[in-house]
Parts: C-alpha cells; structure tokens; sequence
C-alpha cells in the first residue's frame, strides 16, 4: 500500500530521523492466507486533498486486487487502528452440504457451551475465553454449489486474538475434516 | 489455449503452505492472461517467486514479448517443497501465476539458467509440468522448451534437457525465437522442422544436433544446419534499449525488492576469476539522460523505495557523479533512496561516498577479493590496500557504520600467507573505519568477512584449472578463522561442499546430465537452499554414475585440448584468456580496455561491437 500511495503522488509526510520512510499505520494484521475485503491503512499527507481527488488518484493506480475502497480524514487525536478497531468478521467458504451444516452448527453450539478455546502457540498453550474473544455464534447458510457460508466476527485485545483458524480447528476436530475453500475478514470494525 | 485455469484446485491449498503469496498472481503491472492470444510463452525461474521475481533477464523478456502483437507472456516459479508435495498429492500440475494455467499448455517455456545449483530444479520444474525430462523424448504436442542466462556459457550439464539454448543477450534473439515458433506452428511444422529453422538463427543451439566426436574430442555438429559453433548475441547500442520502467511490484519482501535501472552492461576491468566480466564484454554504458528518465518513470510506475543502478562495476560509469547528483536531486524529499549494488575500492572517493549516501545508508559491499597484493596481481583484481583503506575511511567519515568485504579462499597461486593477508587486510579497513568516526561512535562500527569458495568458471582464464580439494579448503577455512582477526569483525564463510558441487558441475561435459539426473532422482532439489543441500544424495549419485565428485571438480583440462564448451563463443578468443593464464602465473597484471588501449581480447571483432561510454573516455 505504501507503493499505491507512492504512485498516486499525495503529498506523503516522511519520517524523521536516519532511516526516512513515508508516515503510515495499518490496522491489525490479516492472518497468513486469509484474505481481506476492507482492511485499513491510516496515511499522513502534509496538504489537503479533496476526499474525491484522493480517492480517484489511489484508484488509479492501485493493483486490480487491492482496490482502494473509500477515503476519509480523521482527527490527529484519534488513537490508532491497532488501539481501535479490534473486530474482524469472517466469512469462511466451505464445501458443504446440509446434512454437514447440522454438524458444524451442533460444534458451534457446543464450542459455546464449552466456554473456552485452547490454543498452541509457539509450543504454549493458551485459553481464550469466548465470551471475550467471540463476537457471537457462528453463523450458516448453505448457498449454491455445495457451498456453505460460515460468519462469527473476533475480537482482539492487549493479550491476544484468536485466529479464523483455531476456530475451524476447533469446529472439525482436526483441520482436514472441513473442506475449506476460502477465509476471508470482510469487516475490520471498532465495535461489534 | 482455451482457458485450463487450475486457481479452483489451487487455491484451497494456500492455507496449508508456507507463504501462500507466492502463488496468487494480481501484483501491480502484472500482465493480464489473454486468451485470444494465438502465441503463449511463459518465463519460468527455477527457484521460489521471491528469489526469481526480481531477476532482471525476466524482466526485460516479459516487457519485450508482452509488447509483441498476439502474443502473452506469463512467469511460472518452482513451487517450495510443501506446495509441491500437495500438488503432486493432487495431481495439479507446475503453473504460471497469471492464468494458472499448467505449464505444459503453453506454446514456449523460456527457462533462465541462473548458476549451476538450480540444475536439479530445472528438473523438477520439467517433471512437476509433465513435460518429458529429455529433449529427445518429446513430441508436437510438448511446448518448446529453450533456456538462457549466464548459464548457458557452458551448457553441456544440461543441455540434453533443453530443445534449443539461447546464447548471449535475449533482447533481440528472443523476438526472432517467438516470430519463428510461431510462424512455423501456424503452418503445421513438425517438431524436427521447427528445431531445424530454430537452429539457423544466430546465438540458439539445439544440443540434439550435436554429438561427441571422438577423433577431434569436441561436439560436432550432426545436420547441416547447425553451426560448428554457436556465437554469442550482443545489443550493440544498449542505450537505444527500453528500460524496463513497469516492472511488477510484489506484495511480499522479494529478493532485490526495489526498482533496478541498468546503467551500463559488461565490464573490462578483467578479473580472471569473473565470468560475468568475459561474457558480458565490451562496455556499453547508457546515457545519463536516459538513466535520469528511467528513474523517475520507474518509480512513477512502481512506487518502490528504492532504485538500484545495477551493472557489473556501476561506479566505472564514465557519468556516475552526474547521474548519482540528478537522481538524488529528483528524489529528494521522496524518502526513495539511491543505491549501488558493491562498489568497486579504486573508484570510491570523497565525492562517492558522499553521493551515493543521500538519505538512508544502506549497507556497502566493497570486494578486495584477496589479502595480499601478490594475489590480486594473480587474479588482475587491479585494487590495492591502499585503496581499500581509503575507501573505507571516506565511507565511514560520509556517515555508514558498518561495510561488508568480500573475498576468495583458493584461488590459483594462494599460499597460507594470503589466508593470513585476508585478515590483515580485514583489521587494517576496521581500524580505518574507526579511525574516521567521531570517539563516541566508535562502539557503532561494524564490519563483516565474507569468504567464497573459489570456483573456476568456463570462458575464463582460469577455466583449465580445478579447485582444490575439499579437505584443504577446510583447511584454509580453520587458518582463516584462528588468524586473529579484531573482535568488532564478524567472518562468514561459503559451505565448503556447495561450492565443490558447483565446482563439478560448472565445467562438466554432456555427461555430466547423467550425474544432475541421477540426483534428482535421489532426491536433489533447491541444492542452492542451504536448509535443503545434500551433499550424501550428490555422493550416491556419482557412485551411481560411476564418477567420483572430487575428481569432477578437481580436474584440470589440457591447456592446448578441447574443452567441453569450446563449440559457445562468448567472444573473448580462447588465446587470450591462454595469454592471461599465463600472466596470472607469471603475476603481471593486464589494464582494463576502456581506460586503457585495446587487449586484444578479440569480442569487438568477433562481435563486430565497440565499446560505448556516455561520458568521455576514462583513460
């Protein structure tokens, strides 16, 4: 995204200090094969540029792929993205049919119902609380083509996140058993 | 081509493989896959997209067959070993990223031959795409498989797996290649007849058309059409050539991720040991206008950080201060930052140091290549210590805090005392860097070793000599490490049993395929991945084949008899490069051509080609 904001020639407002680079902060990181439809990148530009002039000129020249969005200024004193928006909704693309759907949702039910999720990281063992660390119940519905659609939003905080795929994890009892096709955080949102 | 896209089944693996980005395509300036293309090459890099996205060559080829009427280009990368086990696990053939379309299914795959170590995944790139492994064994409906690169200069190893190799400089032969597949698959050529015309076109060798004659112990030619030997391609005016300026930008840190203007190509200095600096003559340096240009369009097109002025030697630009001056003056204020890929020690001032800084201090690479002024008369390195501790000096008065030197252990001559010389050499440069900071930051200043392994190359004065053994290279290793070199200096050392196989493989002879294949076999992949070298799979394959490994790279051919390359013409005569052996074991050392008059090295006939600088004569 610095190389989009590069190419579009807003007047970007470049660090001091020995390694210059141009001023920009992302929002929480996607997951290593997960893939985004509206992730966040808070830019520093030293004039002001009319939202639509900014907007056209990052479209421009943005890859096909990572289309820039929409453009908005925010106030200097709003804490950063990392700090604020800790709730990314998930859709997870499955092949799947009904009598599958009944499964998934009897784990969700019963994952709930458990309370927690253990996690391995780095060789530890973590427990996340789900009232915590789950937006809601997992959502289903079964589209064309044996596909099946499952949404649950995370939320992270100073002491960690869960990951779509622990939570996959945790539905099939080990990863093969659901036949994944694509994850995907269609919302990055400061509250539920 | 109709569509054969293969994303449905190879998406639903990326989440069970280490850096699934390689795979996905859509970077910016990517080309789109065209199906109404009646003509489809793909470029493959016989190693991961992070190591191969970046390689120049492939640069410049897409842009150029992208530009032609009719034709797309796509790029294809070995997968890494968990990719590969998964789709091999589900039958998915090797693809290209822009349509993931199989390999196979394209009209030609251009292989580039980036060093010898990629030979067993050039294997394995063939296999994973269902192409039959031998050019010999393939049929009209196989794609016409063709390699290049600085590979080529010898390419026996592996020829055999290759249907036509293309020697020297692609810009123009690769055009020729595409019109003439193309125009002969439209009329229905057979396989033989389009290697047949291939072979008529200056600078392609089609290895099945040549066989070992014992009588002259050379590779002859079988068929009328093919040459008895096949002579380099050469631009003759680089500066009327594009610059690549829209080269794809990755999403992911790749290997050279930055924008690279080529600012001169071949050099004359003539290190003996450099096989670049022989096939790639004469100089021919683009203009500074051009360079300037090129900068600013490329990071218009690109956004990147970074340009590199990329050649062989790129301070012996005879414009270097000026375009160093107008690229830091354009990009000031951009935080984009201006670097050299090493600089050479004779050619780095005050006003270097100070140029080449601008805004960020990346690392600097100098390469004294040996410790003792005897051994770089030896080897012609031109460069003495005086040089380098000036350098250094002027570097780290200019602001770096840390340099890396670069040197050989085993070159021809080399005694114990030059093992000792490397780290007298390496402590007298720290202390020239201490010397030219303030007190303060004394602490800060860093400096590395790094040590190669001497390999001899083909179409090089030192082509008829082997390496020497693995034992002592170790031996030498262990000197190095107990000579005493200053605490604050961090050594490094090259795997000694890498640079052996590289060793054996790089003057290897046609048989030498049966060697690479028996490896592959055993096992062998991405032998240049320190994490995935083998060396026992290597050793059972040359007891297999019957050879001994050691012996391979050992070996020293006839200064008067054939050599297994002899039939490649880079242009530099083969008397000449006797001449200079013959001056490096008498320690004398030669000038370099375009500051000084002709050597006679013989490419500016042969090529019918002249030096061209863009500023005024350096002598």
């Amino acid at each position: 995204m610095e190389r989009v904001v590069r190419r579009s020639q807003l007047p970007y407002v470049i660090t001091a200090g020995f390694s210059a680079h141009m001023k920009h902060a992302f929002g929480p990181a996607l997951p290593v094969g997960t893939g985004g439809l509206a992730e966040l990148l808070d830019v520093w530009i030293s004039d002001y540029i009319p939202v639509s002039q900014a907007l056209q000129s990052l479209e421009e020249v943005a890859p096909v792929s990572l289309p820039v969005i929409a453009v908005s200024y925010i106030e200097k004193s709003t804490p950063s993205l990392q700090v604020s928006h800790r709730y990314s909704t998930y859709e997870v693309l499955l092949r799947a049919d009904a009598r599958k759907q009944a499964d998934i949702e009897r784990a969700c039910t019963g994952l709930l119902a458990s309370g927690s999720l253990a996690v391995q990281r780095k060789g530890k063992m973590k427990n996340f609380d789900l009232s915590r660390y789950l937006g809601s119940k997992p959502k289903t519905e079964l589209m064309e083509d044996d596909l099946l659609r499952l949404g649950f939003v995370l939320i992270a905080d100073e002491n960690g996140s869960l990951r779509p795929e622990n939570l996959l994890d945790a539905l099939s009892g080990y990863p093969d058993r659901l036949d994944v096709v694509s994850i995907t955080r269609v919302r990055l949102s400061d509250s539920l | 081509m109709q569509s054969l896209s293969l994303w449905h089944r190879v998406e639903p693996l990326l989440r069970f493989v280490e850096r699934p980005s390689r795979y996905i395509n859509h970077e910016y300036n990517a080309a789109q896959s065209s199906e109404s293309a009646d003509y489809k090459v793909t470029l493959l890099y016989p190693d991961t997209y992070e190591i191969g996205q970046a390689n120049q060559a492939l640069i410049i080829l897409y842009q150029i067959i992208r530009d032609l009427q009719g034709c797309s280009v796509e790029r294809s990368y070995l997968p890494w070993v968990d990719m590969m086990a998964l789709m091999r696990e589900k039958s998915i053939p090797l693809f290209s990223l822009e349509s993931c379309s199989p390999v196979a299914a394209f009209d030609l795959v251009g292989i580039t031959l980036p060093h010898e170590m990629a030979a067993t995944n050039i294997l394995e790139a063939l296999d994973l795409a269902g192409i039959p492994l031998h050019s010999t064994q393939r049929g009209d409906s196989d794609p016409l498989v063709l390699a290049g690169g600085p590979g080529a200069f010898n390419p026996e190893p592996i020829a055999c797996f290759f249907d036509a190799i293309a020697i020297g400089e692609g810009e123009e032969l690769i055009v020729e290649v595409v019109e003439m597949h193309r125009q002969l698959k439209a009329q229905g050529a057979n396989r033989q007849q389009i290697l047949e015309a291939l072979s008529s076109i200056e600078g392609i060798y089609v290895p099945q058309f040549y066989a070992y004659d014992r009588l002259s112990g050379r590779l002859e030619p079988q068929r009328d059409c093919a040459a008895s030997a096949i002579r380099k391609r050469i631009v003759k005016d680089l500066d009327a050539v594009p610059v690549p300026t829209c080269p794809i930008v990755p999403y992911v840190d790749v290997a050279h991720d930055r924008l690279t203007v080529e600012i001169l190509r071949g050099c004359t200095r003539g290190c003996r040991f450099c096989q670049a600096g022989m096939i790639y003559r004469p100089v021919r340096e683009r203009k500074a206008d051009t360079i300037i240009n090129a900068i600013a369009n490329g990071i218009a097109c690109t956004g990147f950080e970074e340009v590199s002025l990329t050649s062989l030697s790129s301070t012996d630009h005879s414009q270097i201060a000026e375009i160093l001056r107008r690229a830091n003056n354009l990009l000031s204020g951009t935080a984009v930052g201006v670097s050299l890929p090493s600089q050479r020690l004779d050619a780095f001032g005050v006003e270097m140091a100070q140029l080449i800084a601008g805004e960020k201090k990346a690392g600097l690479t100098f390469a004294p290549e040996a410790g003792t002024q005897r051994l770089r008369d030896i080897i012609n390195k031109n460069v003495t210590e005086s040089d380098l501790l000036s350098a250094v000096y002027h570097a780290y008065t200019a602001g770096w805090r840390r340099c890396k030197l670069y040197f050989m252990i085993g070159l021809p001559g080399e005694t114990d005392e030059d093992i000792q010389g490397i780290a007298n050499l390496a402590n007298a440069a720290y202390l020239a860097a201490k010397d030219a900071v303030p007190d303060e930051q004394r602490g800060s200043v860093r400096m590395s070793v790094s040590v190669a392994v001497f390999v001899p190359k083909p179409q090089t004065p030192f082509q008829w000599m082997g390496q020497i053994a693995l034992s002592e290279i170790q031996r030498r290793i262990e000197l190095l490490k107990k000579s005493k070199l200053h605490k604050g200096i961090d050594l490094h050392w090259h795997d000694p049993a890498t640079s052996l196989l590289e060793a054996a493989l790089s003057r290897g002879g046609r048989e030498t395929s049966q060697l690479i294949e028996a490896a592959w076999r055993g096992g062998a992949t991405f032998d240049a991945w320190t994490e995935r070298f083998n060396l026992d799979i290597w050793l059972d394959a040359a007891r297999n084949c019957g050879v001994d490994l050691q012996a391979l790279a050992s070996r020293d051919y006839d200064c008067s008899g054939p050599l297994p390359w002899d039939h490649i013409e880079c242009g530099v005569e083969k008397e000449y490069l006797f001449k200079e052996w013959q001056n490096a074991q008498a320690g004398v050392t030669t000038e370099d051509c375009s500051f000084a008059s002709c050597t006679a090295c013989g490419v500016c006939q042969d090529l019918d080609v002249q030096i061209a600088l863009a500023g005024d004569y350096r002598g």
